[in-house]
């Protein structure tokens, strides 16, 4: 890009180098002076002849010397100038630049270039390039080229910048140059409006690749360095951003601007293509569109000739698209359908600038199919019609549907109309009737059509007059699983011939559907039958209530209210039951079964009580209440008998309790007698023999005994035995009474037992050794004490009576053992003789009352056989037990245990 | 205090008389020195009268019972005397009217020979000290 140049220019030059090639000549001039081998007059030959003007001026600036160079520019005589003062020649801009180089560089001793102007003897001003170079001595060598026709030169082509910048400012396009840093060294008006920017925003750095958006920025920049790097012009497409961020498609083509075979900048332009994108999108959107489409798509000229036609079309033509452009669309109709519909149809075109509707078509290979077409005319800018444009659809499927639907809306309306025959209500032989009539529809000839029922031997026709069939389809009825019927359907003609026989499918399968309706219609209503007359035959009274009213009420219903079933119906419940309302609202809330008894008023006028048992059903979607009842009149009645019964028996029941009463009464007094008899009678039975026993003992004593005779010795000794026995005998008794009535106490104390053992067993050594017996004690419990809870005197005689037994029942010399044993909760106390054994079938019975083992050994010996049923008893009063076990011959062991605690 | 034998005052109170009189003999025999009575009467006042050292007391008498002179007996609360319950009636009968507590030996004279109640009577003196039991031998 071009910088408008100032006309005056000022030019430092760079001080060492490019000074040293300036003065290169002063320089050698020098050398050569020095060196004298160059002749003084041809430096003067050489500043005289040369093409630039020379001055050199003292260092008062007054001229000292010129070469005719100067002189011819300015118009001067060397005369005339020398002499004169540096400043009469400059113009008056440029002698303040060289002022300002005196001050500064002559001073420092450096030359300096500079663009001037300068006056010459007619005043004109000439343009100049002078250079000044201060000389060792003082003064200063003016050199002065003119420079006029480089000026000249320079601004023409200024003129021609400008001239480009207003046409570029006028283009319709973005136009720019850059550095090769990308840096805008120009940027026209366009450019400006269509990025926004104002020169402002740009003049500061601002590089091209901020307005190119960051997904091309890549690309650009390569571009950008291809260009410089090959020097050829680069076309690409950016997304490029404008100032307030927006983005738009642009198109740009830069060029290298090139300067001695150098890349120095870049030339570009840049134009928005928004507008061309958009349109080729929609351009390829609509194109795919129509060849996607599944309808047939084609344009034709006025003549018909095809110019355009879409893959759809023809395929659905058995075309190939190549085969159709520049075809006519003749080729797509019949001559008959021309003639008959596709005349008719484009002159509605033509007329109304468009058509739709039906048309027939034929396909490549001749088959006729039915299309729905849609026409328009398409017109120029001026609305005059250069062209057809028409789509068209394949609707021989759609037809054939239609066909289809229209079967099955028949079919559907047979099998409605059945099912509206369906009616519990009516009479059976209505429905089956009816339906026979409806079953007729289902056959497409229905003039010469007829149906017929026959179920459980009757017949049911669709007619009155009955013909016979020609052709018909037979159905069984079949109801659970038992055939009970025939549907029959035929013709009683023959009808025009179908392509399959006379019945189609469809119809074989409807009077199928038909004969499986009508054997569930007759089931259901069998069920339904059953139900009801188990319902009207309930001995209870059923009722279904709908907010309270009567909605449905059972035979039985009427007969305990005593009134006919239709005359319940709508009336309300309240009439009937008392307080149901009540009831009801009291389970309103429950979901459960909920029962009450009540009083029911009959219709002539009788109260009776009623058990109503209540339920919520679901009556046709509304909320229901299912009621079953009772007439307990009879029962409520027998239950008033029972009760009155009931109260006479309890009465009676109270009496006989008292007469019991005071029969315990009696007896409690009687008891108490007995006890007292008891009491008295031990203690009246036991004086006598107390006084008996007394002085026989004082008789039996040894020393008494010698003054007695032998004889009387002996009858003395079997008086005191007996006494004995009584004694023993007597005290028995009365112990059994004791224990039989209750009285028996005991009178517990702690004790060792031990001691208790050995105690009884020191009372019986007379008749241990009278027979010699071995009598051994084992105590095994592993210590010398055993201390136990007992009453001593009632164990003592347990004791005593077991081994008195063992004494009784052993025989001379035999052993007894008498062993002691604890265990955890029981002291045990075995007594184990060698004796005469007890039968095991008796072994049981010993501890019963007066038992006496039976044997010839054992009828001597005496007693009443209460000692061990005394014993048993006494030992259980202590919680004990008491058991035996023997073998016959061998010996009897008897086992006592007693708690410890 | 430690007495022989022969020292002993026993007080046999008994309404049978020939009871009575076989028990006397049997303790006199032995050596004690032996008190009768037929009834309780009688035997409150020989037992005040007497001082007896042991008592055999029966229940069943006329005029005043066993149990009452029992009573009697323990009201004395400077000396204590034994005494034994020397009777044909049942320990359960006894209880209903009386406390073991009071007694020192309960013995029913039907299962016990004289010889036996003689030996008791001693087992009873030794145990309350009245006599030493090497006197015994």
């Amino acid at each position: 890009m071009h910088i408008p140049r100032t006309s005056k220019r000022k030019v430092h030059i760079a001080p060492k180098k490019k000074l040293s090639i300036k003065l290169g000549k002063t320089g050698s001039l020098k050398e050569l002076s020095s060196s004298n081998t160059v002749p003084a007059d041809w430096y003067k030959n050489m500043v005289e002849h040369m093409k630039n003007g020379v001055w050199v001026a003292d260092n008062k600036l007054r001229i000292v010397y010129v070469n005719p160079s100067i002189c011819k520019l300015l118009g001067y005589t060397q005369e005339e100038m020398i002499g004169m003062h540096e400043f009469d020649l400059w113009g008056p801009k440029t002698i303040e630049t060289v002022k300002k180089i005196i001050s500064t560089d002559r001073k420092s001793g450096i030359s300096s270039s500079y663009e001037g102007g300068i006056i010459n003897k007619s005043g004109e001003r000439i343009a100049i390039l002078s250079h000044g170079t201060p000389l060792p001595g003082g003064g200063t060598v003016v050199i002065v080229t003119d420079i006029r026709e480089i000026r000249k030169k320079d601004e023409a082509l200024t003129k021609s910048e400008k001239r480009f910048k207003n046409f570029a400012n006028f283009l319709p396009q973005a136009v720019f140059e850059t550095d090769v840093k990308g840096k805008f060294l120009f940027v026209n008006k366009e450019a400006y409006r269509m990025f926004g920017y104002s020169e402002k925003d740009l003049s500061k750095d601002f590089n091209t690749l901020n307005m190119i958006t960051k997904q091309d920025k890549l690309r650009s920049a390569k571009n950008f360095f291809t260009l410089i790097r090959k020097k050829k012009p680069v076309y690409a497409e950016y997304l490029v951003q404008k100032k307030d961020g927006t983005t738009f498609p642009a198109s740009v083509h830069i060029n290298p601007i090139l300067k001695d075979n150098k890349v120095i900048g870049v030339r570009g332009i840049l134009i928005d293509i928004t507008e061309v994108k958009r349109a080729k999108e929609s351009t390829l959107k609509l194109r795919s569109a129509t060849e996607q489409s599944m309808d047939g798509v084609a344009m034709a000229d006025l003549n018909g000739k095809i110019e355009f036609i879409n893959p759809a079309w023809a395929k659905m033509h058995g075309y190939k698209i190549k085969d159709l452009l520049g075809k006519n669309l003749r080729i797509f109709h019949t001559k008959e359908q021309i003639r008959d519909e596709v005349t008719a149809f484009n002159k509605i075109v033509c007329k109304k600038g468009g058509n739709r509707g039906e048309i027939g078509h034929v396909k490549k290979d001749g088959t006729e199919f039915p299309t729905y077409m849609t026409t328009t005319l398409i017109r120029n800018d001026k609305s005059r019609p250069i062209g057809l444009v028409g789509t068209a659809r394949d609707i021989s499927k759609q037809k054939e549907a239609e066909r289809i639907i229209e079967k099955r809306v028949r079919e559907f309306n047979v099998l409605y109309r059945v099912h509206l025959h369906t009616k519990m209500v009516n009479h059976i032989s209505k429905v089956l009737t009816d339906i026979s009539r409806a079953v007729v529809y289902s056959l497409k000839f229905t003039d010469i059509a007829q149906a017929c029922i026959i179920f459980d031997g009757k017949t049911y026709m669709s007619s009155k007059n009955n013909h016979k069939f020609k052709y018909k389809v037979e159905e069984p009825i079949i109801i659970n699983g038992k055939k009970r019927g025939v549907l029959q359907v035929g013709y009683t003609e023959t009808p025009p011939k179908e392509q399959k026989g006379f019945f189609w499918q469809a119809e074989r399968k409807l009077i199928e559907t038909i004969a499986k309706v009508v054997g569930r219609h007759i089931l259901s209503r069998e069920v339904y039958e059953r139900y009801q007359k188990i319902v009207q035959k309930s001995i209870t009274g059923i009722f279904i209530l709908d907010d309270g009213i009567i909605k449905e009420a059972n035979s039985r219903f009427g007969k305990i209210f005593k009134c006919k079933v239709q005359n319940v119906i709508g009336q309300n419940i309240s009439e009937f039951i008392k307080g149901y309302e009540s009831h009801v609202e009291l389970f309103n809330t429950e979901d459960t079964t909920c029962s009450c008894l009540t009083n029911g008023v009959r219709k002539d006028g009788k109260t009776i009580d009623v058990d109503v048992v209540s339920q919520r059903i679901n009556f046709h979607g509304k909320k229901g209440v299912l009621g079953r009842v009772h007439d307990i009149t009879k029962l409520k009645a027998a239950e008033k008998r029972l009760h009155s019964f009931n109260e006479e028996l309890k009465e009676m029941v109270a009496e006989k309790t008292r007469h019991l009463e005071l029969a315990n009464k009696r007896l409690q007094s009687l008891n108490e007698l007995k006890d007292e008899f008891i009491a008295i009678s031990s203690h009246e039975l036991r004086s006598p023999l107390t006084s008996i026993r007394g002085y026989l003992s004082f008789l039996v004593e040894e020393e008494s005994l010698k003054s007695i005779p032998d004889s009387a010795q002996q009858y003395l000794m079997r008086a005191y035995n007996n006494a004995e026995s009584l004694n023993y005998l007597v005290n028995n008794i009365l112990d059994v009474s004791r224990l039989d009535t209750g009285r028996f106490e005991l009178q517990i104390v702690k004790y060792d037992l031990i001691q208790l053992v050995q105690n009884v067993i020191d009372g019986l050594s007379f008749q241990i050794s009278e027979k010699n017996l071995n009598l051994e004690v084992r105590n095994l419990t592993k210590s010398p004490k055993l201390p136990i809870k007992i009453d001593t005197i009632r164990f003592t005689q347990v004791l005593r009576n077991l081994l008195d037994n063992a004494i009784k029942f052993s025989k001379r010399g035999k052993s007894i053992v008498v062993e002691i044993d604890i265990t955890s909760n029981f002291a045990k106390i075995k007594v184990i003789d060698e004796g005469i054994g007890i039968p095991k079938s008796q072994i049981e019975n010993v501890f019963d009352k007066f038992i006496q083992v039976k044997s010839s050994e054992t009828r001597f010996r005496g007693g009443a056989g209460l000692g061990l049923f005394i014993s048993k008893r006494i030992i259980e009063l202590h919680g004990g037990i008491m058991k035996a076990e023997s073998e016959m011959g061998k010996g009897t062991t008897f086992t006592i245990q007693l708690p410890i605690k | 205090m430690a007495k022989t034998i022969k020292n002993i005052k026993v007080l046999i109170v008994e309404d049978d008389k020939d009871i009575c009189e076989m028990y006397a003999i049997t303790f006199m025999r032995k050596g004690f020195i032996v008190y009768t009575a037929p009834d309780g009467r009688q035997a409150i006042k020989k037992f005040q009268n007497k001082i007896p050292d042991i008592v055999l007391l029966d229940i069943m008498m006329p005029n005043v019972d066993g149990y009452q002179v029992l009573k009697e007996i323990r009201k004395n609360v400077n000396k204590y005397t034994p005494v034994i319950m020397l009777t044909n009636l049942d320990a359960n009968d006894f209880t209903r009217e009386a406390q073991y507590d009071d007694i020192d030996e309960y013995l029913i004279k039907s299962h016990n020979s004289p010889s036996e109640i003689v030996e008791k009577t001693i087992e009873v003196l030794k145990l309350n000290k009245l006599i030493v039991d090497s006197v015994d031998k």
